[in-house]
């Protein structure tokens, strides 16, 4: 491999010591040009970039630093190799100490020339590489800035958008149930019986949607980051209650037995009682729709030095062990293996999840196949300063 | 028999608005009609209805400002107002109780739960 020559520039070559550094830099692999002044050498590195420029010292170390600066200003990454005599060495070496600028003793044998200035070539390779290492940081970092910003614009979107979705979807529900209602009681004019069946369908699909459409706004707002709960003290007992009682007549459909099991003393949580209500009714639902006739459901909860812990226990088909770890997932269902599908869009649990993480709580899950399953979360015991 | 109780519905949505004007004149009440919040605010304040059933979300003036304005009005801040969305976040109603409404139903509902709020709105202010 050919190595391209380096190129040196002696600043007044004058002298004899600059003539005698001359002769050391062996031609072939460097190639040497002069500059008779120190505007010559300002004006040749302004052209052209050299790699190293040669440069005796004397009188005031100062001057020659501002000088040095003045190369750099031109040629950013030119090497400076500069000759002091052996008294004001170590004083020149500590005014010197900034950029790619080595010193040597006027008296070092002439060998030690083209040496420093292959040195200096090295150092200046691995700054430039690492230079174009730190530019690709700041193009990276320049990125994420605007990646951070468009997630902000879509975030910001995501929310018009939910609001204009709700309402272009649940507007023509609310239409189409208001006309049902018309039709089945005849107010649009007398209809068959078997019209009056095909209108009930269609009102309870309509409460499927309505169901359906809730739960994915619901989630969705939930999920944003900036969602926070109204916490306050909530009789966990009178909440658990109210929720069963919406829940009976579904489990007196499938002749399942619906039970509370409560601890002797009253239990207060510090929760959400709008999110409490919709975590109780999305376990205590699931458990009854996935319990066969004749089961049990119950319900119980304690409390320990910091927490409460709620559990909805039922004797239903239980949950495949795979299928566990995601039970949580957005759209995770369980169908049965005799593919009798249970209606619902398999949204309740992800719910249920981000409302307990949202007041502080956790959840979770066991169960066997066939056997049951027993979903369990906890919530922060409500504190002396959150009571009244 | 006295005279039938007259409710304003302003409710862009053409589906809705008629079904609910069979339904309420089926019930016994004379409905008058508007499409946008402007209109709705011109045939309020010229029929001075008994009962107003209002969409929040309406082109050229929505239900809040037309709410604001029917309970600044001095010959219409009497008259009942029963607000209807599709939002039922806490926020949204509290904000509906704010602008002093009578009701706030959210979409969508079932008719008879809207008849009910409505007889019982007109019954105490018959009191």
């Amino acid at each position: 491999m050919v190595r391209k020559p380096v190129s040196v520039l002696l600043v007044k070559p004058n002298t004899a010591l600059a003539k005698s550094i001359s002769a050391a830099f062996p031609a072939g692999d460097f190639r040497l040009r002069a500059a008779r002044s120190i505007e010559q050498a300002v004006k040749i590195l302004s052209k052209k970039p050299q790699d190293v420029v040669v440069l005796e010292i004397g009188g005031n170390p100062l001057f020659y630093a501002n000088l040095i600066r003045l190369f750099y200003k031109h040629s950013p990454f030119v090497t400076i190799l500069a000759a002091a005599p052996p008294p004001v060495l170590k004083k020149v070496r500590e005014s010197l100490s900034f950029g790619l600028c080595e010193v040597l003793s006027t008296a070092s044998p002439r060998d030690e020339w083209p040496l420093a200035a292959r040195r200096l070539i090295e150092k200046r390779t691995l700054v430039v590489k690492y230079l174009a290492l730190i530019e690709k940081q700041y193009l990276l970092v320049d990125r994420l800035v605007e990646s951070n910003r468009r997630l902000k614009q879509l975030e910001r979107l995501k929310s018009d958008f939910l609001a204009h979705v709700s309402h272009e979807l649940l507007t023509p529900l609310a239409s189409m149930r208001v006309l049902l209602h018309n039709m089945e009681k005849g107010i649009a004019g007398g209809i068959s019986d078997k019209h009056k069946e095909y209108v009930h369908f269609l009102q309870e699909g309509n409460r499927r949607l309505e169901k359906s459409l809730r739960a994915l706004l619901n989630l969705a707002k939930l999920e944003r980051p900036e969602t926070k709960l109204d916490l306050s003290k909530v009789d966990l007992e009178t909440v658990i209650q109210s929720v069963l009682s919406t829940l009976q007549p579904l489990a007196n459909d499938k002749n399942i037995e619906l039970r509370v099991l409560k601890p002797r003393a009253k239990v207060f949580a510090r929760a959400s009682e709008e999110g409490l209500e919709d975590i109780l009714s999305n376990l205590v639902e699931n458990a009854v729709k996935y319990t066969p006739g004749g089961g049990r459901v119950d319900v119980n909860f304690r409390s320990n030095k910091s927490h409460i812990i709620i559990e909805v226990r039922d004797t239903g088909i239980g949950i495949e062990p795979k299928r566990l770890g995601s039970i949580f997932d957005r759209f995770e269902r369980v169908y049965e293996k005799n593919a009798v599908i249970i209606p619902g869009v398999g949204l309740g649990l992800s719910i249920a999840k981000r409302l307990v993480e949202l007041m502080g709580g956790t959840i979770g899950v066991q169960s066997k196949p066939s056997r049951g399953s027993r979903f369990f979360f906890t919530l922060p015991k409500a504190g002396k300063e959150a009571g009244k | 028999m006295s005279d039938p109780k007259t409710i304003a519905l302003i409710e862009d949505e053409e589906s809705l608005a008629k079904s609910l004007t069979d339904f309420l004149e089926a019930k016994g009440y004379r409905v008058i009609n508007a499409r946008d919040g402007i209109k709705g605010l011109f045939l309020i304040r010229a029929n001075l209805p008994d009962l107003v059933v209002l969409d929040v979300m309406m082109p050229r003036l929505d239900g809040f400002h037309v709410l604001d304005r029917i309970k600044t009005g001095s010959k219409t801040m009497d008259i009942p107002v029963l607000l209807l969305t599709v939002r039922s976040s806490r926020e949204d109603i509290e904000r509906g109780i704010q602008h002093m409404a009578e009701e706030y139903i959210t979409k969508p509902f079932e008719p008879e739960h809207l008849l009910e709020r409505i007889r019982q709105i007109l019954n105490t202010r018959n009191k």
